[in-house]
């Protein structure tokens, strides 16, 4: 860890050397270790510090843009040169207005010393408890146990001085044997990482999911576990709940904010505060989160801005700069409203369908209408009479992502944080009415 | 660089590791990117450092930092040994490596024109005419062009006395519309979509590209095909054009024949393989036309370099002979449970990741067809062009891929557009269903710049090279 007075002294310095009518410098700093096995055994285990320096100046309606890993001065000074030359023969970007004025962000308690203490050795024990169990079932456990310290900080030449160092950790198993069974856990700090919890759900999967049998691919009803449900959040609202593919006409909803697109149980939004989340105080901008709903009770309600996009609509900042490096603001802290009913309660209430843990490889076949397809992944089984009966080989599905979760009509009350460390999504389950199909997959022998 | 390379390495074997390697790397990029005639990004990056690899007691550690000193070699040699000490607690066989010589060389790659020289004006300039091309277009309401380059200089040293300086350059271009219309949008690309194709080349890959003589023609289709027809449900003859190829040989071939996918390493993430060792040599993979070879060598192509990132010099390495399964891509540590020495297949995205097995160039070997022969033999079909979407099973087994456009053969010629073509099927029923490809004068090697694979998820360049093939009774058409 380097340090807020450290940091923000050293880009207060760089800022003084840049002669422009407007500055932003954005330095995120990483300390990360990560621990992956496989086979039961760990195979891999890396760490690496590195720090990312993006220089962002603005001169009339020219914007210019660089990155360096180094803070060395000779460094510096050859980015800022190299910046200051570029700008002759940039042509103007009409719809840039200004960089972000400085704005109150909470102070939030984002540091675990615990977790940012967190040797390989501890690392090492928390994969044991999964491969331990994994052994004693006599499958194979694979996955990741990760910790890492993230320092942010935003400096501009319009008063923004924003600072945040956060912990971070993610434990991940996939059991595998003729099937798969998985687990995962996200959290800000390693203590909240329950190992026994994650080995004792990816292994018990794996072995449930032996002698699986081939399901005819078609319309089913589905009861989607909570990952399942944030990849599906993932796909839809990264791409098409930002102002900028909005205004390009490019997002599904685009001539349709404010009218119903999915079902009204459906209520999504992008909270970067909330402490069930993984919360971030400030964007890449350094303009504080401001908690949106995207779609509420079925209607698509609002996008996320950065103050790009923000000052062309003249609208707020929502607080959403993804990546300094580029225009496109993205909704990174999902989080889906729970429901009332418990996943047990879904399954009885189905007479022939399908639970799915997770999904895989998802890509959009047609972004328009939202149709997506994917394949099931760590755990499927068929439900029968109110029961899970036997395992299935896992399914490929193309469908509408919209006309999913307009098919959605229990949501469970638990929910999970899935998605990854830098864009967690917190979702329930759901029960899908109607979920299409369109191949099986089932391995050669 | 010597005192750090020589501190790295004789602290690593003080310290008791039977093997280490460093890489000392310094990776430059830029991308530009113009889209509706203003400047979208223009984006110049480095990321320079280094990272250590230790083998102790065979088990391995790595560790990387940006700070490239003395002292902080110290301390990251000292972290990877703690590393690999902790990745012994959770062991089961050690890891054993194959042999490499020791080697000691320099490659630069060539390039006529250096791009990093090229004036941002120049490249601006050419960017700014395509788009005035695509701007004429009321349908066409989004288009873009789009520029990006590479520096990459890389030290590879180990502690079995081999030092390596490889320095590439490295060079993208394409351009892409988006025709949209009421609630439907169609989007072509050229030459591919994911930022066009690349080359380990310098400028003059950019200039033959023809960026600008092509843009007429892709806003021409894009706009057709808001009024084509959708592409039509069930069993079909297709001919698939050489980019697309190139995608379904990554995911179909290239990955699936990553030998550490066979082994398991990768099943918490991308997944295994369905290619295991009892496949090797026994498997009827493909027909009898379908030969495919794992070539780093072709200077070049994208996925090619001198060294890999365990100093084995580049090879070339048969995949598929004339359809049977009869290779893979290995690592050191890897190819010894085959009794084999590495195929040379290790690459890591940076100096902060650590090497895998990755891909250099998965060609398919060209055929004997004309382009226009091959369609006039053709009764009725499909001629699927370009990729647009790609999803493929954890095995690699079952998968699905869209193009962005394709044409009715019927009666050997080409006739109506067909809008939103996808096609499924699984990998081996696919490559046995190929009985025709296209010669040489077909034949691309297209670079893709976005294949991900690892924990931390790591990007490589790869290529791929393929000429226009037919393929009998394919399932297309799955959208309802």
């Amino acid at each position: 860890m380097q340090g807020k007075d450290f940091i923000i002294s050293r880009l207060e310095n760089i800022l003084k050397e840049i002669s422009s009518e407007q500055v932003e410098l954005v330095y995120n700093f990483k300390d990360s270790q990560l621990t992956r096995f496989a086979n039961n055994y760990i195979h891999q285990n890396v760490a690496q510090r590195d720090g990312h320096l993006t220089i962002k100046i603005v001169r009339g309606k020219k914007v210019s843009l660089a990155s360096t890993n180094s803070l060395e001065p000779f460094t510096i000074k050859n980015t800022i040169d190299r910046l200051i030359a570029s700008m002759e023969f940039q042509p103007e970007d009409p719809n840039f207005v200004s960089l972000p004025y400085p704005e109150p962000y909470l102070d939030l308690d984002d540091f675990d010393d615990e977790t940012a203490g967190c040797t390989p050795g501890q690392r090492a024990e928390i994969v044991k408890v999964i491969t331990d169990e994994a052994e004693k079932y006599g499958v194979n456990a694979s996955g990741q146990c990760s910790t890492c310290i993230n320092e942010l900080a935003i400096v501009n030449s319009l008063g923004i001085r924003a600072y945040n160092c956060a912990t971070r950790a993610h434990l991940l198993a996939m059991a595998s044997d003729e099937m798969e069974g998985f687990s995962t856990l996200l959290s800000r700090k390693i203590s909240n990482l329950d190992a026994y919890l994650v080995a004792e759900e990816s292994v018990s999967k794996c072995i449930k999911s032996r002698n699986p049998v081939e399901l005819k691919p078609e319309v089913y009803p589905v009861v989607l576990q909570a990952f399942g449900v944030a990849q599906l959040l993932e796909h839809l609202c990264y791409q098409n709940f930002n102002a900028k593919d909005f205004m390009e006409e490019r997002s599904c909803i685009t001539g349709k904010l404010g009218k119903k697109v999915t079902g009204e149980l459906i209520t999504i939004h992008n909270n970067p505060l909330d402490p069930e989340g993984l919360p971030r105080p400030f964007d890449m901008e350094g303009v504080p989160g401001t908690p949106i709903t995207l779609i509420e009770k079925g209607v698509a309600k609002s996008l996320v801005h950065n103050s790009y996009t923000a000052n062309q609509l003249k609208v707020k900042s929502t607080g959403n700069q993804a990546n300094p490096a580029y225009k496109t603001p993205y909704p990174l802290n999902l989080i889906m409203d729970a429901g009332s009913y418990s996943v047990e309660k879904m399954i009885e209430s189905i007479e022939k369908g399908i639970y799915i843990t997770r999904l895989n490889y998802i890509n959009i076949v047609d972004s328009k209408q939202t149709i997506n397809t994917g394949l099931t992944r760590g755990g499927t089984f068929l439900i029968e009479n109110g029961k899970i009966s036997r395992p299935v080989y896992n399914l490929r599905f193309t469908d509408s992502i919209f006309k999913l979760l307009s098919e959605v009509s229990m949501i469970s009350k638990d929910r999970r944080l899935g998605g990854e460390i830098n864009s967690p999504v917190l979702t329930p389950a759901v029960k899908i009415n109607k979920f299409r199909f369109t191949g099986a997959t089932k391995p050669t022998s | 660089m010597k005192e750090i390379i020589n501190e790295a390495m004789n602290l690593a074997t003080m310290y008791g590791a039977e093997y280490a390697d460093i890489r000392i790397e310094d990776l430059k990029h830029e991308h530009i990117l113009v889209k509706n005639k203003k400047v979208e990004n223009i984006n110049y990056s480095e990321s320079s450092g280094f990272g250590v690899r230790v083998l102790l007691n065979g088990s391995w550690g790595f560790a990387a930092s940006s700070i490239i000193t003395i002292e902080e070699v110290r301390k990251i040699v000292s972290q990877a040994i703690n590393i690999a000490k902790a990745s012994a607690m959770v062991k089961k066989a050690p890891a054993i490596l194959s042999f490499s010589p020791g080697v000691h060389e320099k490659y630069t790659a060539p390039v006529e024109i250096d791009p990093f020289q090229v004036p941002l004006s120049e490249k601006l300039e050419l960017l700014m005419e395509a788009n005035e091309v695509m701007s004429a277009y009321p349908l066409i309401k989004l288009y873009g062009a789009e520029l990006s380059f590479y520096r990459h200089n890389k030290i590879f040293a180990s502690t079995e006395g081999s030092l390596i300086e490889h320095n590439y350059i490295k060079s993208g271009a394409g351009i892409q519309v988006w025709a949209i219309k009421d609630n439907e949008m169609h989007c072509r690309s050229y030459p591919a979509n994911s930022g066009g194709d690349f080359r380990n080349n310098g400028y003059e890959f950019v200039k033959s590209m023809k960026l600008v003589e092509n843009a007429d023609r892709i806003c021409q289709e894009a706009v057709q095909l808001l009024d084509a027809e959708q592409c039509p449900t069930g069993e079909k003859t297709v001919i698939i054009d050489s980019n697309q190829l190139a995608i379904q040989i990554h995911e179909s071939i290239g990955h699936p024949a990553e030998y550490d996918r066979v082994l398991g390493m990768e099943a918490s993430f991308a997944g295994t393989s369905f290619l295991t060792v009892d496949k090797l040599n026994t498997l009827k993979f493909g027909s009898p036309i379908v030969n495919v070879n794992a070539d780093a060598t072709i200077p070049y192509a994208f996925g090619s370099y001198a060294f890999d990132d365990e100093g084995i010099p580049a090879r070339r390495v048969q995949l598929i002979k004339e359809g049977m399964f009869v290779g893979y891509l290995t690592s050191r540590e890897t190819a010894t449970n085959l009794g084999q020495e590495s195929s040379g297949s290790m690459k890591a995205e940076n100096w902060n990741f650590l090497p895998l097995i990755r891909m250099p160039n998965i060609n398919l070997e060209p055929g004997n067809w004309k382009l226009n022969d091959l369609i006039a033999d053709t009764g009725d079909g499909i001629y699927l062009c370009t990729n647009k979407s790609w999803s493929i099973d954890d095995k690699r087994w079952n998968f699905q891929f869209s193009t962005e456009i394709a044409w009715e053969i019927k009666n050997g010629k080409l006739g109506k557009m067909y809008k939103n073509p996808t096609y499924t099927d699984n990998t081996v029923h696919f490559w046995n269903s190929c009985d025709a490809i296209c010669n040489k004068d077909y034949w691309h090697i297209w670079g893709i710049a976005n294949c991900g694979k690892g924990q931390p998820v790591q990007i490589g360049h790869v290529g791929h090279g393929a000429a226009p093939a037919r393929f009998r009774n394919i399932k297309v058409g799955i959208m309802e």
